[in-house]
């Protein structure tokens, strides 16, 4: 009997080996098929449709390069997710993506990652034991595609939920050659040979922009010069002080139809927390400008009374004496989220979050976008219990409560669009010599032309144009298809006539026949048609409050995905736009009271369990008896 | 005819399992050590009311496994051991009842009272809607990946079970069969080489991942019903290896 058995025994073993190589293999087969259901509300596991039409547009083959090594295993989940990703992508290139996961146990791997200049990172990781071990390890990948520049993404401070939009812009940007750039400036301090690392407090914005868009960003332009005519989009990050002539440079601009995203942050960690707190907010100087376009930038703060405010903690009196500390709302912190986000705009129609830091508050004069011909859209908006604070004292340490304050929804961000005058026209040019026997008539002469022409600009309640900084010789801008150099300046003896509508000179200038036109640069607009988006708030973006990985990761994102949404809205790039940065939905719980917290954790705690225990205890006295 | 006898038997085995199950108070032990666990670390450790957010992925789906994989166990090793100790296994194998139907009763009425333990454990995401937008979807596939996982920790625990007579060294070896499974993904690194793909391929937590964010991937549902048909198969031949020795 022995042997019969050992034989049915042996096939059966058999037979159980025989199914596992069938298993595996069938699993094997299906190991390159991607068949997912995402089935998170926003599909944020799911390639966009923006991302498929830019995979599709491959003319040239392209190759993402993947540097994985000696990664901690709690960072395993985000290696998968990108191994999905690019598996994704493959499937709808085709042949025109090539995903190359680099060997990094050899010599020729490490060799390669520093041809990229691949950084090689240090983790600090926790043993069983409780013992902090530091380990070293790549966590990047590089985006390549012909001969041109590689881009090389560091994942270690990449979202699972950007790794699509950094890909796909990427790609973008290296298969369309004909894409403006975008030149991003800023105030950026002087370097110091005493610093290390980046001062500027928006570099990493920088460098995540530059990650992106590659040699789209010109980090190098001037406001002292035209903007280049290569440049599509300007993006003014927390512009101070800007001087007369700049600003003309920032206008001539977007008259001559570039588009202009501005940041202003006349209220940000540095002059609140540290040095200037409770003193005037910084300028921008370009209040002025806005204020001739109907865009008012107020003193003061918005707060947000809503449940949305940021938690932090105040010192408040002890009930023993002495002082504690509790956590409040603190409503000049405070989330926008989707309701307060224009939806049907592609820069903000379902983006989930956005936090903001200390915006001031905008006022847009309606009836002078009306008599212009212009569209003002309030992109983001407080809710109903927007708060405009006129003033800053005591900003950073009260703590507020809505009750006697007037509340309102307060706009955030708006966008401009349609036909703008000039605020220098009939005005002498900062940096241009007025003509003899002028000084003096042009605030009058404004005035005047404001009540001749209700369709012009005019300068309304507009303080006098701002004082020139005379530099002899100043550049002027180039006109939009004019292909003469920008250097070239206008000769000072003969003023080029102002473009566009001279027929709709005011009348009034006739009352003063003597008045000799102001000197004009070469290619100087006195109308166009414009795009401006502007905010009241540059802290969002920057690296004290943009993405962190701690307390806010969860909408951390909010702002950049707004900035990258508003560039490429601006920048005309619709495939752009239709890949979201995917920003998890804010899903805020209602606060509770500590006695309710308390009871809701009684009740899962306890409650269902002991309901369980309860039954068994039953059924086992039941059956017993 | 002999697949619907077979369906048959194994509905009666299915039966008679959830009734031996009920009928006893252990099940509902089980399933308050389940719910209290689950419920401990997430309102106490975890405590979604300090974050502030309405998400079931973070500190309950994405622990759920570690949960299981202490309370599973102790759900399957009675299984077959129990028999053998007793000596009603021996009968069993003489009624007409295929070894399968037995197998998948006993694994059906296991992953049944899974099921209840899961939904037990659904208060935590009914009170973050009651108080917050939660993605219900997101969080569905979120409990169906549990659930699949379940299903595979419990084949392996019943074979386990058909292994040995003691419960106890059921009991300890399905926690280190599905303990082991289930963090040779987490230990081991795809940049390994060959050993680190092969950990990452076979490790149960690798493949709950993805369905624990709200992704139900056709290679992870491939994979558990692979481990689950896998074990079953093993399972039933170590029954039949008994019965012909």
């Amino acid at each position: 009997m022995k042997g019969p058995g050992l034989t049915i025994r042996s096939l059966s073993w058999l037979s159980a080996i025989l199914l596992l190589v069938v298993l595996v293999l069938v699993n094997l087969v299906f190991a390159r098929t991607v068949v997912r259901v995402d089935m998170t509300e926003q599909q944020i596991y799911t390639l966009s449709e923006g991302t498929r039409r830019i995979l599709g547009r491959l003319e040239d083959p392209a190759t993402v390069k993947v540097f994985w090594h000696g990664i901690p295993a709690e960072l395993t989940s985000a290696r998968r997710y990108l191994h999905a990703l690019l598996e994704e992508m493959q499937g709808v290139a085709g042949d025109m993506l090539k995903v190359q996961w680099v060997d990094m146990e050899d010599d020729a791997g490490k060799a390669e990652a520093a041809r990229y200049q691949v950084e090689e990172w240090s983790f600090g990781t926790s043993s069983a034991a409780g013992e902090r071990r530091l380990t070293q390890g790549y966590m990047s990948f590089v985006v390549e595609m012909g001969e041109q520049k590689p881009a090389v993404f560091n994942a270690f401070f990449t979202y699972e939920e950007q790794l699509e939009f950094m890909i796909a812009t990427a790609l973008a940007q290296r298969s369309d050659k004909n894409r403006t750039a975008i030149a991003l400036v800023g105030d950026r301090p002087a370097p110091s040979p005493f610093s290390q690392g980046p001062t500027w407090r928006f570099s990493k914005l920088e460098r995540r922009l530059e990650e992106a868009l590659g040699t789209d960003l010109r980090s190098y332009v001037t406001l002292d010069e035209p903007i280049p005519d290569g440049v599509g989009v300007l993006f003014l990050l927390a512009p101070r002080n800007l001087e007369a002539r700049q600003v003309y440079h920032v206008e001539q601009f977007v008259l001559r139809g570039g588009h202009l995203l501005v940041y202003l942050d006349p209220a940000h960690v540095q002059n609140v927390y540290f040095s200037n707190f409770g003193a005037e907010p910084d300028l921008s100087g370009l209040e002025e400008w806005l204020g001739h376009l109907g865009v008012t930038v107020e003193r003061g703060v918005v707060g947000d009374f809503d449940d949305a405010a940021i938690t932090r903690a105040y010192p408040v009196p002890a009930a023993g004496g002495g002082a504690a500390r509790e956590v409040r709302a603190y409503p000049y912190w405070f989330h926008s989220l989707e309701e307060q986000h224009e939806a049907t705009s592609p820069i903000t129609g379902g983006l989930p979050a956005v936090m903001w830091f200390w915006p001031a508050p905008l006022t847009i004069d309606e009836a002078r976008q009306q008599a212009a011909g212009r569209t003002a859209r309030v992109l983001v908006r407080t809710t109903s219990n927007g708060y405009r604070r006129p003033d800053r004292g005591g900003l950073n340490r009260a703590l507020e409560e809505p009750g006697g304050k007037s509340l309102e929804s307060v706009p955030l961000m708006v966008l401009l669009e349609g036909p703008m005058t000039s605020f220098w026209k009939d005005k002498p040019i900062p940096g241009t010599e007025p003509p003899a026997g002028t000084e003096g008539e042009d605030a009058a002469s404004d005035a005047a032309d404001a009540a001749a022409d209700p369709g012009s600009e005019g300068t309304g309640g507009d303080p006098a144009a701002p004082p020139p900084a005379p530099a002899p010789g100043e550049d002027g801008p180039p006109p939009a298809d004019d292909p003469a150099p920008a250097e070239e300046p206008a000769p000072p003896e003969e003023p080029a006539p102002p473009e566009g509508d001279g027929d709709e000179a005011p009348d009034a200038t006739e009352e003063a026949p003597a008045k000799e036109p102001p000197t004009r640069p070469a290619g100087h607009r006195d109308e166009g048609l414009g795009r401006i988006l502007v905010a009241t708030d540059a802290d969002f973006v920057s690296d004290v409050f943009g993405p962190q990985t701690g307390w806010d990761r969860r909408f951390g994102l909010g702002a950049w995905e707004l900035t990258l949404r508003a560039l490429g809205a601006l920048g005309g790039d619709q495939d752009l736009l239709d890949v979201p940065l995917r920003t998890k939905k804010a899903r805020l719980l209602e606060r509770q009271e500590a006695a309710d917290e308390r009871m809701l954790r009684l009740v899962n705690i306890a409650g269902v369990p002991l309901l369980m225990l309860l039954i068994g205890l039953t059924v086992f006295i039941v059956r017993r008896s | 005819m002999r697949i619907r006898d077979t369906l048959r038997s194994t509905w009666s085995t299915y039966r008679h399992e959830v009734f031996a199950y009920f009928v006893s108070p252990i099940p509902y032990f089980f399933m308050f050590v389940f719910a209290a666990i689950v419920a401990l670390i997430y309102f106490l450790l975890y405590d979604p009311f300090r974050v502030g957010v309405a998400d079931a992925g973070p500190g309950l789906l994405e622990l759920m496994p570690f949960t299981m994989l202490i309370v599973v166990p102790g759900l399957t090793m009675r299984l077959w051991s129990d028999e053998a100790a007793s000596g009603t296994q021996e009968i069993l194998l003489t009624l007409p009842v295929s070894t399968a139907a037995l197998a998948v009763g006993k694994f059906l009425a296991a992953l049944t009272l899974l099921a209840i333990a899961l939904v037990c454990t659904l208060s935590a995401p009914i009170t973050l809607a009651s108080l917050g937008d939660l993605d219900w979807k997101a969080t569905i596939a979120g409990y169906l990946g549990a659930f699949s996982l379940g299903a595979a920790m419990i084949a392996l625990g019943l074979w386990v079970s058909a292994l040995t007579r003691h419960q106890m060294v059921a009991f300890i070896g399905a926690l280190f069969a599905n303990g082991l499974l289930l963090v040779v993904g987490v230990l081991t690194r795809e940049d390994l080489g060959l050993l680190g793909e092969l950990g990452q391929a076979i490790s149960l937590y690798s493949h709950y991942d993805s369905m624990g964010r709200g992704v139900l991937d056709l290679r992870d549902v491939l994979y558990f019903g692979s481990v689950v048909v896998f074990f079953l198969y093993v399972n039933v031949r170590t029954i039949e290896n008994r019965r012909y020795s």
